[in-house]
């Protein structure tokens, strides 16, 4: 269980006003919810309102300010593998062909050469990347990165799987056909996965609940549980005025936003 | 045509008309501004020069030279790669080391290596020691700036995903430092060798008494410029073919994974 307690964050302002005296500007504010094991909850919200940071808090990248995060009733020191990411811009080794760029985190860990072979060819098998092995990062389209990213986490056989906007420079088939491949993975596996995206349709296709921040600072404005069976029919009338609900919600949220930045 | 061909065909091309410029200007007393005899023992034309390179290549003197000097700047330059990089990845992961041995450095990287000949010789003596202390004061600086750079232009992301797999300082180093700081070992490495070489030369013509820079003084002395000319033109001949056989594989590595966009 993933606890997130009365977090508070601030950062430093990059460009100070001569009359501004106070240094710093709150990013997440008074930010408390849970995620059960298992649960599959997606954080929504403007761009810029913190959600990143929120989830860097959660791999341990990042210290709060005020409150805490609790990992099975542990406060979260630093990162570790029980809690693998998977970044927008992939960050794979552009040293290290496919293979090596999954079994990595295994050879850390020291585990022996065959237990690092075994588990690697399962992941490889798992996001369907076989006959690309040898292949190195630079060679790949955006969709296979991300396969290969997605394998480098789940290879560590972590509890939680932190995902910060994954899909989000993928064009849109590419997007939806590893929607579907990550839904059937958790399906399989049931990681505990936090998600953050600004995709109202994807928020709904993979999650269990959805969390819709306000911006600036962010709060949780909603938690929104989403009651569909799966595998999730996007053509459906629920579907679609979920959708539509939360994106309404956001259209609100970035209204306001706007007024607030032309009123600086 | 074959390409390899054509470069060959290039390069003979230049060497030609090189050493047919050079022959006409030895044998007409650098075009008739001095005398022909005295045109010929500043600029002793190809074929004598050809002569001159057969007497010391079967005496081995000019290739015994060549070999101390060789040796002076291949541990001077190794003792500088192994002090320099590990003081540059220092540097660039630890903010304390970095503001530390910063304003030191900014002192001590300007000084060209040469300058540091007079010292040497009072420390060590004329002798090996001294051209090695040179040589190796000579290429730290750009050893330790460029593997710096290198450090602090690796991408942050790529630390995080390893810390996230619980690495330790020194994976971190292996499994990303290293690797990403390749390109700018090169390019460190390369300056650092030719300040190698301009030290070991400096060393050896104030008083080091062997060595590639002391034939040079050895041939001003006794009035044999072709001996003079044969080192400056194997310094060029040994600067190639470190570039050849040792930077351009090293760079060959690394096109092998740089995103090519
Ligand atoms: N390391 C940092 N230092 C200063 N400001 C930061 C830092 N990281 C993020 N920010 C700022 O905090 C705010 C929230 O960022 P982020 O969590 O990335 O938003 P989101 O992921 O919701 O788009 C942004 O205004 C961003 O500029
Ligand atoms: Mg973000």
């Amino acid at each position: 269980m993933i606890a997130i307690q009365n977090v508070t964050k601030y950062f430093k302002k990059n460009h100070l006003r001569k009359d501004e005296t106070d240094t710093r500007f709150q990013v997440l504010d008074n930010i408390t919810f849970t995620i059960q094991d298992g649960e599959f909850v997606s954080f929504i919200g403007p761009s810029g309102c913190g959600k990143s940071t929120l989830l860097r808090m959660i791999a341990g990248l990042l210290p709060a300010d005020g409150g805490r995060v609790l990992v099975d009733g542990q406060k979260v020191k630093g990162p570790g593998s029980d809690r693998m990411m998977v970044f927008q811009d992939y960050v794979l080794f552009p040293w290290m062909n496919v293979r090596k760029n999954i079994s990595a985190g295994l050879k850390i860990r020291g585990e022996n050469k065959e237990s690092v072979d075994k588990k690697t060819d399962w992941a490889i098998g798992l996001v369907g990347l076989e006959g690309f092995e040898q292949v190195y990062p630079h060679q790949l389209s955006g969709g296979m990165k991300q396969r290969v990213a997605i394998a480098r986490a789940i290879v560590m056989n972590p509890d939680i799987l932190l995902m910060d906007e994954p899909f989000g420079a993928l064009d849109s088939f590419t997007r939806i056909n590893l929607q579907e491949e990550l839904i059937r993975l958790w399906e399989k596996n049931h990681y505990t996965t936090c998600l953050v995206t600004h995709d109202c349709d994807e928020a709904v296709y993979l999650s269990d609940r959805i969390v819709v921040f306000t911006s600036s600072p962010a709060r949780v404005q909603d938690i929104i549980s989403v009651d569909l069976p799966r595998p999730r029919d996007r053509n459906r009338s629920e579907f679609i005025d979920l959708r539509n609900h939360i994106l309404q919600l956001g259209r609100i949220q970035a209204e306001q936003q706007e007024r607030q930045e032309r009123c600086l | 045509m074959n390409q390899k061909l054509v470069l060959f065909l290039r390069g003979c091309f230049s060497f030609a008309v090189l050493l047919a410029v050079w022959y006409a200007a030895s044998n007409t007393g650098i075009f008739g501004r001095v005398d022909v005899d005295r045109g010929k023992l500043l600029l002793p034309d190809p074929g004598t020069m050809a002569l001159e390179l057969w007497e010391n290549i079967k005496t081995g003197y000019l290739l015994y030279n060549i070999w101390v000097s060789l040796l002076r700047v291949l541990k001077g330059f190794c003792l500088a790669v192994v002090i320099g990089m590990p003081i540059g990845i220092l540097m660039g992961m630890s903010e304390t080391i970095r503001n530390f041995l910063h304003p030191i450095f900014r002192l001590f990287a300007p000084i060209p290596g040469a300058a540091w000949v007079p010292l040497a010789i009072l420390w060590f003596g004329l002798g090996d020691s001294a051209a090695v202390f040179i040589i190796t004061m000579g290429a730290l600086s750009p050893i330790i700036t460029n593997t710096l750079q290198g450090v602090m232009e690796v991408d942050e992301k790529l630390i995080q995903v390893l810390r996230i797999m619980d690495a330790g300082g020194w994976q971190i180093v292996k499994y990303c430092i290293i690797p990403s700081i390749i390109p700018y070992l090169v390019s460190g490495f390369r300056l650092g060798l030719g300040f190698a070489w301009r030290a070991v030369i400096a060393a050896e013509l104030v008083g080091v008494p062997n060595g590639m820079g002391y034939v040079l003084n050895v041939g001003r002395n006794t009035a044999n410029t072709a001996i003079t000319l044969i080192v400056i033109l194997s310094l060029g001949v040994i600067m190639m073919l470190m570039e050849n056989l040792f930077f351009t594989p090293l760079e060959c590595f690394t096109e092998n994974w740089k995103s090519k966009e």
